[in-house]
């Protein structure tokens, strides 16, 4: 028996795509990240920018959008001073062609200080060899426009004073196949909200 | 003229979730007392990040809060630590541990973690954590955040910054983040 009137559809469809996430569990990647601040439009002039393992994509398309909840889980090891790296997120606009990076989300301007979202941090910080760093952080995206694309990536930084320092994502830096070299996983998540 | 049948409503409103931030690069620094007990109030409230307001839509709705601060404690960061308080029709309430038998124990929600214990000059710390709280209400609720500290008179921690000002690369900055979403 047909439920006419109601079956003409009443609601739209639930908004899609309000999640979005990228989550990374190889220990094949490494970085030479150089210290200093990298540049909006240019994230990877140090070379920490995690692209593609770690990026995730959000659209506003279609949607009434206020603000990206971002989050992020990142550990691998820093072959020498975990206590001088951190991470941002570097941020990317679609053009109509491609995804071009705009703004890198982290702490506003000060000086020559590093900027960052949040530091790395260690369980045994004399150990650069079978201890992993971790990092987590959140962070609010709230400068966005309505039917836009979106990515947003993983960004390493490099806070010492000079010189490179060498990541390895997921895994310690010594390849040794006892137990208490640790493999982990990555992940960074975004949450449109209205 | 009538349009029927598309006067009909053809698509009703997607409840919107509840949900709120504060977020904060500010630089500041907070003197937090020697926490010395429950009924001392030594706990220090961070204004930056305090203040949240959601409003539940049902009572059974849970409150999932998440925090991640940027910081340096400019002595014993592994002395430090957060609390929440939930905040309705001016009731206040700790959502740590201290309403449990915990004796002279000092409670806390959460830790901060550190990357090198013996630097407390240009090294910040991290604090990120989740709490599912149930306020069990549809009123405003507001939550604030606290520091706690048990090893000296008086430390403090400095928000967004390291305890030394000195501008050059190794003194980072960072920024703050606290949201609150409902669910269920």
């Amino acid at each position: 028996m047909s439920d006419f009137p109601f079956s003409i559809p009443r609601r739209s469809e639930a908004r899609a795509n309000t999640f979005s996430f990228k989550q990374y569990d190889e220990d094949n990647k490494e970085y030479d990240v150089k210290n200093g601040n990298p540049t909006d439009d240019a994230p990877d002039g140090k070379d920490g920018l995690i692209d593609d393992y770690l990026t995730c994509f959000v659209t506003t398309v279609g949607g009434n959008y206020s603000g990206v909840s971002l989050d992020f889980n990142v550990v691998g090891e820093w072959a020498t001073q975990q206590e001088n790296k951190g991470v941002a997120i570097a941020r990317a606009k679609y053009n109509g062609t491609s995804y071009v990076y705009d703004k890198i989300l982290r702490a506003a301007i000060s000086d020559s200080n590093t900027r960052m979202i949040s530091p790395f941090t260690i369980s045994f910080h004399a150990n650069h060899s079978s201890t992993m760093d971790g990092c987590n952080g959140k962070y609010i995206d709230t400068d966005i426009a309505a039917d836009t694309l979106y990515s947003y990536t993983v960004l390493l930084l490099n806070t010492s004073a000079s010189g490179t320092h060498l990541f390895k994502l997921n895994r310690t830096i010594t390849d040794n196949t006892g137990v208490d070299y640790e493999r982990g996983v990555s992940c960074i998540t975004a949450q449109l909200f209205a | 003229m009538s349009d029927f049948p598309f006067s009909i409503p053809r698509r009703v409103d997607i409840p919107t979730i509840p949900f709120s931030y504060i977020q904060t690069d500010d630089i500041a620094t907070i003197a937090v007392s020697k926490w010395e007990g429950p009924d001392e109030s030594d706990e220090k409230k961070i204004p930056q990040l305090s203040g949240l307001l959601i409003t539940p839509t049902s009572e059974s709705q849970k409150v999932i809060l998440q925090l991640h601060i940027f910081g340096e404690w400019a002595i014993n960061p592994y002395h430090g630590s957060v609390s929440f308080k939930r905040i309705v029709d001016g009731v206040e309430t700790w959502l740590d541990p201290r309403r449990t038998t915990i004796g002279s124990r000092r409670p806390c929600n959460a830790l901060f973690a550190l990357s090198n214990p013996a630097n407390n000059d240009s090294t910040p710390e991290s604090l990120n954590t989740t709490l599912v709280d149930l306020p069990n209400t549809t009123k405003e609720v507001t939550y604030e955040v606290y520091l706690l500290q048990a090893s000296v008179t008086s430390a403090n921690f400095h928000l967004n910054g390291t305890s030394g000002g000195s501008d050059n690369t190794q003194h980072e900055r960072g920024i703050s983040t606290f949201t609150a979403e409902c669910k269920g």
